[in-house]
This record gives structure tokens, sequence and C-alpha cells, in this order.
């Protein structure tokens, strides 16, 4: 349970620790409204997919965040692609992309097919280096406090925005409390002689009850304690509270965020002109 | 002045088990009183009724003279600290700075000021090395030292050690044991009710309380509480060594007057 | 049923950059009938240990015998199976887990917390099922093991969470002595208890060592070492630094002072009656009363 590496946050000291968590959470969501365009030809998709990926390879770079922990996350994706791309081939696709008659069988495979699939693989791609530039530079109490801000006015309806963002945070709080009792109760029922492993699906269905009821009982009390707890030291849900971590805008923020609204700007514009950056770099070597 | 003072309380959780059918004592400011009995005696339901958590059917709970009601819960919980018995369960911010903040929070401190009070807090229990440290990286000790810090924090009069030690290894309780004393030296008008089933740590207090059957039996100074052994035993309560080996001598023929380890070396050795 | 460890090794995330050996060369034979404490600070690698012998954990190099079955890494097990192969021996049994864990019983810390089924009588079979023990056998086992810890008839068909906190306990440990274990692994199984219960409790398992059962356990409190253990472990940072007799260890300073343990009274105060011109064998104090014994001795050599 060890090798989670999504979600984990890595401390260290760089620019982009030290940002505004609000600006780090703006610039993600810019940043992958970016991936969803489509541009003017294949190729230019290709190529601003490239260059999304090295500005986040870059900013991986300040962040100490290694590549090789964005692909060992997507170890556990190759199925899924796998399975999309045996999706996307069954389907008819777009002939007038192309075809590739597989072995002259007249199995016919589209290009757009493979097109689609390597798109998706892409954007899964910067998707989860976006996440993980987040997740590892974050601390999860800072993206709740940010999560706040951003719903406070949500709470003009009555959405239960601070009760959620508390909600969360303990959640993150207990996460590792859990995972280890879920360690021991395992190890206990084992040594008891349960097989999580292997066995018939009656056992397995058995095995996990006496995994789960255990810790749903345990986690039952934990929130009860808890919540005395809280309420002893003062807490009422409805009442104003004082901020311990007051994220501060600086100026970094600000250019940062600019640099994402300038991203963002280029992207629309180059959608909306439907200019094909490709063929004119080639069309201009041509020449 | 009274620091709590408990008259004819009376609770049950339901119809068949009576926790408390009219028990009456009091805590002086400044006092530090431990609360013995077995488990099962209401001793973690008397900590909870205390602080509002849970209502009382009839009498009164006076803290600092003024008595518990709806209204003033959320006051009453001011001048009152309370440490529970499970490290994790109580540590509720992410990282110990965190944990010592969330009471401020509640208790609109300003944001400005939080950094100073949580390091002068976490200094005091000596956890001001460990601020950015994750529960999950701190032993039972150090948890139950961070709660006690987030309790100070707020500044209590009274602190409530809901069986505050029984989870931790000897070391944990050593080093709590030792933190009371210290924070009692520091400030002798905090008032400790311990509520315990440690003997050696209820020696310490100036007055100890046993409670059986939701009735109090004994409530006195340690050492007179001590010497009623036949009856402490039979209630299914430990006594102190001293205290059970003078017995234990006793019953072979060999009396002694002193009931304090040091002395009775001697008096063996005359 | 011996347990024997042979240069076991083991790592926490190993081959990561937060890799931490846990154990560090152990060998250590734990004797049949014997009451074993462990005792060493809290991150010692006391519960880490115990899990070997149960194959809870298995060693990243080195190995357990337990009585003939093999706790080892998966590499070494295939390399022992190459070998036994050439001599045309059986290798099945000599890694099986499951016939390793019918005899080998572990209480964890809190076991109370792993019941979950609807009826006390229920749980408690639950282990015997696993092992494939028919219904009846399982009931008549699981009443043996309730009456043993001395849970009531009455109780066999109540919700094991209406129970009191001890009765709970109690229940936990009858679920797992039902299999009669040769070995029972208790990792600090008093916590929480109050002195009582406490005591009840170690009077259950001074009885089932009596019955033959080897008891291992993993403890704080140097009061049941020296009351009730017939050997002691000591650990540091993952290597056992001591193998002794309970009173042998609070004779030897260094050892004390380095691990910061807070000697029984029982025991201090033994050392100053002999200080005091006292010739009390410490060997021979396990509690109040047996001390008191040694010291009517004493007196009794004076008049």
């Amino acid at each position: 349970m060890n090798n989670i590496t999504l979600g984990k946050y890595v401390p260290y000291n760089s620019f982009i620790h030290r940002l505004d968590p609000r600006s780090k959470l703006l610039s993600m969501i810019v940043l992958m409204v970016c991936i969803f365009f489509k541009f003017a030809s294949v190729a230019m998709n290709f190529l601003m997919y490239g260059v999304l990926f090295i500005f986040i390879y870059i900013i991986m770079r300040i962040a100490h965040i290694k590549l090789r922990m964005l692909f060992s996350q997507l170890k556990a994706m190759w199925v899924m692609i796998i399975i999309l791309l045996i999706i996307n081939i069954l389907v008819k696709g777009d002939p007038s992309m192309g075809t590739i008659d597989v072995f002259n069988t007249g199995w016919i495979i589209y290009y757009s097919a493979i097109y689609n699939t390597l798109y998706i693989v892409f954007r899964l791609i910067i998707m989860l280096g976006l996440t993980l530039v987040l997740t590892a530079t974050t601390k999860p109490l800072e993206l709740t406090n940010a999560l706040e801000w951003f719903m406070a006015p949500l709470k003009v309806i009555h959405f239960p925005v601070h009760e959620i963002a508390m909600t969360i945070s303990l959640a993150l709080r207990f996460i590792p409390t859990l995972l280890e009792e879920t360690d021991r109760i395992m190890k206990a029922q084992a040594s008891r002689g349960v097989d999580f492993q292997n066995g018939k699906f009656s056992e397995k269905i058995r095995a996990i009850i006496s995994l789960i009821v255990p810790l749903f009982i345990s986690a039952l009390q934990r929130s009860e304690e808890l919540a005395n707890a809280m309420e002893a030291r003062g807490y009422d849900p409805s009442a104003k509270r004082t901020k311990y971590r007051v994220s501060k805008w600086k100026v970094g923020d600000t250019i940062s965020s600019l640099v994402v609204l300038l991203i963002l700007g280029g992207c629309i514009a180059l959608m909306v002109t439907k200019l094909d950056l490709v063929s004119l770099i080639i069309s201009l070597f041509m020449r | 002045m009274n620091a709590l003072l408990i008259k004819d309380l009376k609770f049950s959780y339901d119809k068949k088990n009576t926790i408390f059918s009219g028990l009456s004592f009091n805590v002086e400011e400044g006092e530090y009183v431990s609360l013995i009995g077995h488990n099962g005696s209401g001793k973690s339901t008397l900590a909870k009724l205390i602080i509002g958590l849970l209502e009382a059917k009839e009498g009164v709970i006076e803290v600092f003279g003024e008595t518990l009601n709806e209204e003033n819960v959320y006051s009453i919980r001011k001048n009152v600290g309370i440490i529970f018995q499970n490290p994790d369960n109580q540590f509720i911010g992410s990282t110990v700075e965190d944990d010592i903040a969330f009471g401020l929070e509640n208790h609109l401190v300003p944001s400005n000021k939080m950094d100073e009070i949580i390091l002068e807090y976490a200094a005091k229990v000596g956890m001001d090395e460990f601020l950015k440290n994750e529960p999950s990286n701190l032993s039972g000790g150090q948890k139950q030292r961070v709660a006690i810090a987030g309790v100070l924090a707020m500044k209590p009069r009274l602190i409530i050690m809901d069986e505050s030690t029984s989870m931790l290894d000897p070391k944990g309780k050593k080093e709590i044991r030792d933190l009371i004393l210290k924070l009692r030296k520091e400030n002798p008008s905090l008032t400790i009710l311990s509520i315990t089933h440690d003997i050696e740590e209820a020696y310490l207090s100036n007055r100890v309380i046993v409670l059986n059957k939701g009735e109090v039996m004994f409530n006195s100074s340690p050492k007179e509480v001590f010497e009623h052994e036949e009856e402490l035993l039979m209630m299914d309560l430990d006594i102190p060594f001293a205290h059970k080996l003078k017995k234990e001598l006793e019953r072979n023929g060999i009396k002694l007057s002193s009931s304090d380890e040091k002395e009775m070396v001697k008096e063996l050795c005359q | 049923m011996s347990v024997v460890f042979k240069h076991l090794n083991f790592l926490y995330s190993p081959n990561s950059p937060l890799q931490v050996a846990a154990l560090k060369d152990i060998n250590l034979t734990i004797k049949d009938n014997s009451f074993t404490c462990i005792i060493g600070h809290t991150g010692s690698g006391k519960s880490t240990l115990v899990q070997q012998i149960n194959a809870l954990l298995l060693p990243n190099s080195g190995e357990v015998n337990v009585n003939g079955i093999i706790v080892t890494s998966k590499d070494n097990q295939k390399k022992y199976k190459k070998e036994l192969k050439k001599e045309k021996k059986n290798t099945k049994e000599l890694f099986d887990i499951k016939e390793l864990r019918k005899g080998v019983g572990l209480v964890f810390q809190f076991p109370e917390y792993q019941l979950f089924e609807e009826t006390v009588l229920k749980d408690v079979t639950f282990g015997p099922k696993n092992f494939f023990y028919s219904e009846e056998e399982a009931i008549k086992m699981a009443k043996e093991a309730l009456e043993l810890v001395g849970i009531s008839e009455d109780l066999y068909e109540r919700n094991p969470f209406e129970l009191s906190g001890g009765q709970r306990r109690r229940v936990a440990i009858a679920g797992i002595i039902t299999l009669k274990p040769k070995i029972l692994i208790l990792d600090e199984p008093t916590a929480g208890l109050d002195p009582q219960g406490s005591q009840e409790m170690m009077e259950l398992f001074l009885k089932l060592h009596s019955l033959g059962t080897t008891i291992i356990m993993v403890t704080h409190d140097m009061d049941n070492v020296i009351k009730y253990g017939t050997d002691v472990v000591i650990l540091r940072k993952g290597e056992v630094i001591k193998e002794c007799k309970p009173y042998e260890l609070f004779l030897d300073k260094e050892v004390l002072s380095s691990l910061s343990i807070e000697e029984p009274k029982v025991i201090s105060f033994a050392k100053e009656l002999n200080e005091n011109g006292y010739h009390i064998s410490l060997e021979n104090v396990k509690d109040v009363e047996s001390l008191v014994k040694e010291i009517t001795k004493e007196s009794d050599k004076h008049e």
C-alpha cells in the first residue's frame, strides 16, 4: 500500500511548492481545459500536446518531481489503454483520415481510431502530470482550504461549504490511520485462517466481510470519539472560526496565473483561427 | 473556590443501567484530584457530563460557580479542557501545529497571533521540534502531549484527564505524569481532575476519590485512601506496591508501621 | 514445538528510498513450553519479529523454522524446492502456511477489534471453520475455548458488541485458542485493561502455559515479565541484544539504563534489602507474595 504516489505530498521548498494553493488549483483547471481543445489538424493536435507536456515537464523539474513518478502511475493504466484501443478499433471511424486493410482480409482499421486512442493517452498523461504536480506540491489541507475558498460563493444558496471542507480534511487526516487498521485486521483474520488471496467466491466474500465489519465498527467508534474531542475543544459547525493557514496571494501567483492564462488564450486563438502551424512550418521549409 | 461542584447527580444510559444515583463531590481550584474506580464504574461518563457532551437527568454540575445548562455549555467549555484516552482519535489536525491551532480557530484567535501561541505551548510540552510532523510519525506519548498543548493553548482553568495514559507504554506514561507535575508547578492555580486506574499516578495527587457503583466510597488524601486495602481489593481496585507489601508481610507475621518503601527497608533491616 | 530464527533480516519498503531495516540478522531459539517475553522500545521490531513466526510477514533473507515448517522468502522457497526435488522429497508440507497458522495462534493488540459475527459462538467458530472443521466440531471446540476464557453460556448467543470491553477481549482470545495452538503469540495482551482485568487475563495465559502451550508475549509491563516469564528476549533497533532469564535482566545495569527500563518494584525492593544486609536471591522474586516469602526466610535465619 506504500506504492501510491499520486496524491502524496512531497516536501520540498520549490517555487511551485510556495505558490498559493488557489493559484495552483486555478492553473490546473485551466490547463486541463486546454487539453480538450481540437486544433486544425492531427499533426497540430499532437504538436500542442507536445508543447503542453514540455511545459508540465518543466514545472515538474522545478518542483523536484521525477518523471518516473508519473510513469509509475501509468503502469496501472496499460490495461485501460489497450481496452480503449480495441473499442476504438471496433467502432466505425472516420474514413476520410484513411484506413488500413489488415493483411488484406477485409478487416478495416480506421486511422482515426488510432489517433483517437492516442489523443486519450496523451490527455491522460498530461492530466496525470497536472494532478501529480498539484498534489505533490500542495498539502491536502491547503488544497481543501483552496477548494473552500473557490466554493465560498455557494454559501449564499446555503450549500454547506465549510462542513464539506472540514469533512474532507478529517478524511485526509484519517486515511493513514485507517490503512494501518486495515492492515492489522487483515493480519489478525489471516492468522485465524482467512485466505485473502485464494479460495472460492463464497470464501472470498466471507473473507471480505471479516475485514469490512471490524473496520466499519472501529471507524464509527473513532468518529464518535473524534466528534467528542472536537466539541470539547469548542468546535461549533455553525459558529464563526478563524483560520490558522491563511494563504497569501503573492506576485509569483499573479505571474504564474498570467502565464497559464496566456497559454489558454493562445490555445483559443489557435483553435478559432484554425491556424495549422505544422503545415505552415513545413511549407516554410519546402520553399 | 470550587473549580467543580457536583451535587446529587443522576444519570443512566437506559432504564436497566443506572450509572449515578445521586453523586456528590467537589474539586477546589488549584487541586489535583484523582478519580479511581474499576471499568464500568462510570468514571468516563462523568467527564462527558461535566463538559456537556452528555446531559444529566437530575442534579447540579457547577464549574467555577456557574451551573451547567444548555445555554452556557460553550462558555463553560472555555474553562475546561479534556484529554481523552485514545491518542489517535483526538488528533484533529493533520500536523502538530494544525492540531494545536484547532482550538484557537474555534476561539476566534486572529491568524497572525497563532504561530506565536502554538510555539509557546508546543514548547511547554516539549514538542516544539515536531511542529510539522504528522501524527503517524509520532509516538502515543507524543500525541498525548500535543493534545495537552492543544488544550493548554485555550487557557482552561480545569483540565480533565480521562484515562489519558492508559493506552501508552511505560515511557509515554512517565512523560505525561512528569508533564502534569511540571505544569502544576508553573501554574499552581491550574486544577486537574484525573480519571485513572493507574494507582501510582493517583498517588501523586492531592486527593483521591474512589467511585464504586456510581457512588463515592472514599474521598481523602492518597495515603488515607490506600489504607483501606481490603475494601479497595474488594472493589477490584489495585493498591500501591508498598501497601500491598505491608499487608502481605503482616499476613506472615511481620508488622511494619510505615507504608513508605524507604522506611520499610529501614524497618526490615533493623 | 520450538521456534528457530536463522540469520533473519526484514526490511520495510525494500528497494525504495524509504527502505528501513526492521530486523537485522536475528538468530534466536524460542524453547518449547517456555513463556518467552519479548521486550524493547516501541519501534524496536518486537511486533515485526513475532509476525514472522506466523508468516504474516516474510523475511527478506534468512528463515524461521517453526517446528519443521519453514518461513522464508519466495526466492529461498524456490531454492529449497529445487534441492529437495533432487533428493525426491516432498516439499509441499515444508512451506504450508495454513498448517503453520493452525499451530500458531496470534493475539494482536486490542484483539476485540477483529470480532465481526452476530453472535459470540459464531465468531469463535470462525477459526475452526476456516481450517475445514465441520460445524459440529467447530461448535464443540468453540464451547471448550469459551469455557476456558471464562465466558458463561448465557452469553453465547449474544451479540459481541453488547458485551463489556473485557468480555469482548476474552471472546476474541477464545476465537484464537479454539484451535488449540501449540504456540500462542500475544502482542500487548493487557493494553487498556484495568488492573483487575489485566491480572485475570494473565492468569488465563498462565493456565494455557501450564497446559503445554508455548507462550511468546510482546510486552512493556515488567511486572508481568518477572511474574510470568521463563525467558526474556531484549530487542533494540531491530537487533537481539540479550537473551536471558527475567531476573538476570535486572542485574544487567548496562541494558537496563540503555533501554530505560523501569525495574519492577518487587525487584528494586529486594535489591534495596540486599544492599542493607539481606541475601535474597532475585531468581525467586516474582511478585509480592514470593518477595515476602523470601523476606521471612531471611528473617528466620537472622533469629
